[in-house]
């Protein structure tokens, strides 16, 4: 896929996947209770963290942990189309092939703009 | 939602994602269970170190120390205990899983969390992780019941030994196979000289084993050790073994015994054989070995009221030799699980004619058969050898012998009710054993008393013509005759009289044994040349041989003996 | 080859008050328990007189015989009418040997 579509279009696989899943949300609410603001605050601010360090990554091996890591709790909060994003970042990365790799941690960084709206927005829902 | 009944674990979980880690651990809680975390693979195998949690969810990528090698850590941490590991992971990839397993996982949890799968995994691992640590304990507990119960055996061998080595197992005549831990199989052999220089042997075999075969080993030993060295015969020592362990041992526990009596002074082996393998006679002159087979209930079974006594009598000559097994020997089995049997055994007596090579004939057949030695086979061997008899061990006392009874009389009348069923020797013996300076010559002593008690017996009481016993038959039949008549016996007497006297710096003891019997010519028999191997004779040269002085009433019908003794200084 | 289980199988005949155990395989130790119940079981009434099926005994030790011993006990001692049948070469031996055909009725 030449680099140029790449930044543009998403995978189609990702597509699939809502930003957020609703039921993920209800089930985390449920576990978490009184402490579920704070986990998403939580979830937040660690995602912040994550995607420096994808940034930040000097070789692909670094790069793949990194979207590993941030695969798992996106997968965990529901964020499944950012969780895809990852796990396929993740994939390239163990395949080596380094074109490619920055489309993908900019598709990774937009979504996660979205993201974090549909979760502050969550997170206003519950005042302190 | 709040499991019910289950034991509140400790749970350590280990990611380096804070959002996880909130999750879990509030999932975790949820299910009841304490939590403790870690945000790497160092910290995590510290806390565990510090803080010993039952169970470890530790996501497999971390930075530091990844989640393989802190589980391999904490695995030896835990040592024998099993501590679950759950591996956190969405790696999907088999291999990787495959790796989780190899570094000492136990199962693994794909992210995103699923409550119901993680809550039926926890439960599954602390179900294995409580059976781990019963197996653990239970197994400590057998090795400090095993460890106790090898002490409480060797404590009852330490205590047997010292009872079984008061015997004469190590006789020149005797050749003997036993397993140091034959005790606990419930084999017995027991050796003991009679005061007269008679051989008693008992070969015998508890049921059961362990402990509880050795604990009736120890009450029979007594009573066998005991009652030989007081010069009591076959019959009264076979009454009392079983009349003791009838009384002490339960009722489904006996005792296999052979016990025979071996005299080389008058040539002969009295067998007595209850519930054990056949003994063998065999001839030195080559003649058909006799087989001495079980013919009474075991030791133990029967009350005292039914217990029979009845002993054969074999005459045997130098040379020859009883032997006697138990039945480990005709039970020894090969690999292919055969038997050695008795036919195999009958083979090694046919090719091992000379008996000095039997013994080991036999050995060596057992170890040929069987590839190996066995320890649960226990064989006794026993010849008449013509040597010179060994005195019995004197007593040592401890007083001067100033209390000593040194002058006085006594009769006893013993008549024929008391005759069938009473051996008097023992008692007489005791009495005689009060004089001190009689008791280095013990063994003369008894040796004359049997003889001339025998005779006044067998040959004055009930009749019986020793002429009977040329030759084997003639033997069995003299025995057969003698327990016949005396079962009969309503008529007759045996008159003992003693008397002690003073006489120079010691003192003289005058024996007379008169009979009911018709007598005999003295004359007649002192002039016959000596026989001393013979099968018959009245021992009277053995008699003027021990005592001081000897002498027959012309009708025969009354001996009379003298000792004599100085006084020890 | 396969491994059969010993057992012991008991049955009451109430006309001849007869208890008739049957034991099928090896006649050892293993057995202890299972005999005792056997004989001790009088549900169906109280046996005067025993019958031990030996057809299917394949191998018989000294603890079988401290088991009949008990059984002889409990069956009133010298007052005891205890029958062993359908005796095998074997156990014929055994028996032989421990002299036990004076105390019980062997056939």
């Amino acid at each position: 896929m030449p680099i140029e579509q790449l930044a543009e279009e998403q995978p189609a696989e990702a597509l699939q996947k809502p930003h957020v899943d609703p039921t993920a949300l209800e089930a985390l609410q449920e576990v978490m209770e009184d402490e579920y603001p704070l986990l998403l605050d939580t979830f937040l601010s660690d995602s912040q963290l994550r995607l420096n360090e994808l940034h930040r990554s000097r070789d692909l091996v670094e790069l793949g942990h990194a979207a590993h890591s941030f695969k798992g709790s996106s997968s965990n909060m529901g964020a499944l189309r950012l969780a895809q994003l990852c796990s396929e970042l993740e994939q390239y990365c163990r395949q080596g092939a380094l074109e490619g790799v920055d489309a993908y941690v900019q598709r990774i960084d937009r979504e996660f703009v979205l993201v974090l709206q549909l979760y502050s927005q969550e997170r206003a829902r519950f005042a302190g | 939602m709040q499991p019910a009944n289950e034991e509140a674990l400790t749970v350590l979980i280990a990611d380096d994602n804070m959002t996880d880690r909130m999750l879990l651990s509030s999932i975790v809680r949820r299910q009841g269970h304490a939590v403790i975390t870690a945000s790497n693979g160092q910290e995590a195998v510290e806390v565990f170190r510090q803080q010993r949690p039952q169970l470890v969810l530790l996501d497999a990528m971390m930075p530091v120390m990844d989640g393989f090698e802190a589980a391999r850590a904490i695995k030896q941490l835990a040592g024998e205990a099993l501590v679950p590991v759950i591996f956190l992971t969405s790696l999907t990839e088999e291999q990787a899983l495959v790796r989780c397993l190899d570094a000492g996982g136990d199962d693994f949890l794909a992210k995103p969390y699923n409550q119901v799968i993680l809550a039926a995994k926890i439960k599954a691992m602390d179900r294995l992780r409580r059976l781990q640590a019963t197996v653990l304990e239970q197994r400590d507990l057998i090795t400090r019941h095993h460890d106790y119960l090898l002490n409480e055996q060797r404590v009852a061998k330490a205590v047997f030994d010292q009872i079984a080595h008061s015997g004469c197992l190590d006789a020149p005549n005797v050749r003997y196979l036993q397993s140091p831990y034959a005790l606990f199989n419930g084999d017995l052999l027991l050796a003991a000289y009679t005061p007269s220089g008679d051989m008693h042997v008992l070969l015998g075999d508890f049921t059961g084993h362990g402990l509880p075969a050795a604990v009736g080993a120890m009450p029979l030993a007594e009573v066998f050790y005991g009652m030989t060295a007081k010069g009591y015969g076959l019959n009264e020592i076979l009454r009392e073994m079983n009349a003791k362990l009838k009384r002490i041992l339960p009722v489904d526990m006996f005792c296999c015994a052979t016990m025979l009596r071996l005299s080389f002074q008058r040539c002969t082996v009295e067998v007595w054989n209850g519930g054990m393998p056949d003994g063998y006679l065999h001839r030195q002159d080559g003649s058909a070995r006799v087989a001495l087979v079980s013919r009474h209930l075991p030791l133990g079974v029967l009350p005292a009221t039914r217990f029979e006594d009845q002993t054969e009598v074999w005459p045997l000559a130098p040379g020859d030799r009883v032997l006697l097994l138990s039945d480990g020997v005709i039970e020894t089995s090969n690999a292919q699980e055969q038997s050695f049997g008795v036919e195999r055994l009958e083979r090694v007596f046919d090719t091992h004619k000379d008996p000095e090579s039997l013994f080991e004939g036999i050995l060596q057949a057992l170890h040929d058969f069987r590839g190996e030695s066995r320890d649960d086979v226990s064989m006794v061997q026993l010849a008449l050898i013509d040597a010179e008899r060994q005195p019995p061990a004197s007593l040592i006392y401890s007083d001067s012998g100033q209390s000593s009874p040194l002058d006085w009389s006594a009769m006893f009348e013993f008549r024929a009710d008391t005759l069938r069923r009473f051996n008097p020797l023992p008692y007489i013996l005791q009495l005689l054993q009060e004089i001190h300076g009689l008791r280095p010559q013990s063994g003369e002593l008894y040796s004359v008393f049997a003889e001339l008690y025998s005779n006044a017996l067998e040959h004055g009481v009930l009749g019986l013509d020793s002429a009977l016993k040329c030759d084997a038959t003639g033997f069995a039949q003299y025995y057969a005759l003698r327990n016949d008549r005396l079962a009969a016996l309503e008529e007759g007497y045996i008159r003992i009289h003693l008397q002690i006297c003073p006489h120079g710096v010691g003192g003289v003891l005058r024996i007379v044994v008169e009979d009911s019997g018709k007598g005999f010519d003295p004359k007649q028999v002192l002039a016959k040349p000596p026989s001393v191997h013979g099968l018959s004779g009245r021992g009277v040269n053995l008699v003027r041989q021990l005592s001081h002085s000897a002498g027959w009433s012309e009708d025969g019908r009354s001996a009379h003996v003298e000792f004599t003794w100085e006084s020890q200084a | 080859m396969a491994v059969t289980q010993s057992s012991v199988t008991q049955t009451f005949d109430p006309e001849s008050n007869t208890s008739s155990v049957a034991i099928s395989g090896r006649f050892d130790f293993s057995l202890h328990q299972q005999f005792r119940e056997a004989y001790e079981d009088e549900r169906a009434g109280k046996p005067s007189r025993y019958v031990i099926d030996l057809k299917n005994t394949t191998y018989m030790d000294s603890s079988a015989l401290g088991m009949l011993l008990l059984l002889r006990d409990h069956a009133g001692g010298d007052n005891a009418d205890i029958a062993l049948m359908n005796i095998s070469p074997d156990v014929r031996k055994i028996l032989a040997i421990s002299n036990f055909d004076k105390l019980f009725k062997i056939s």
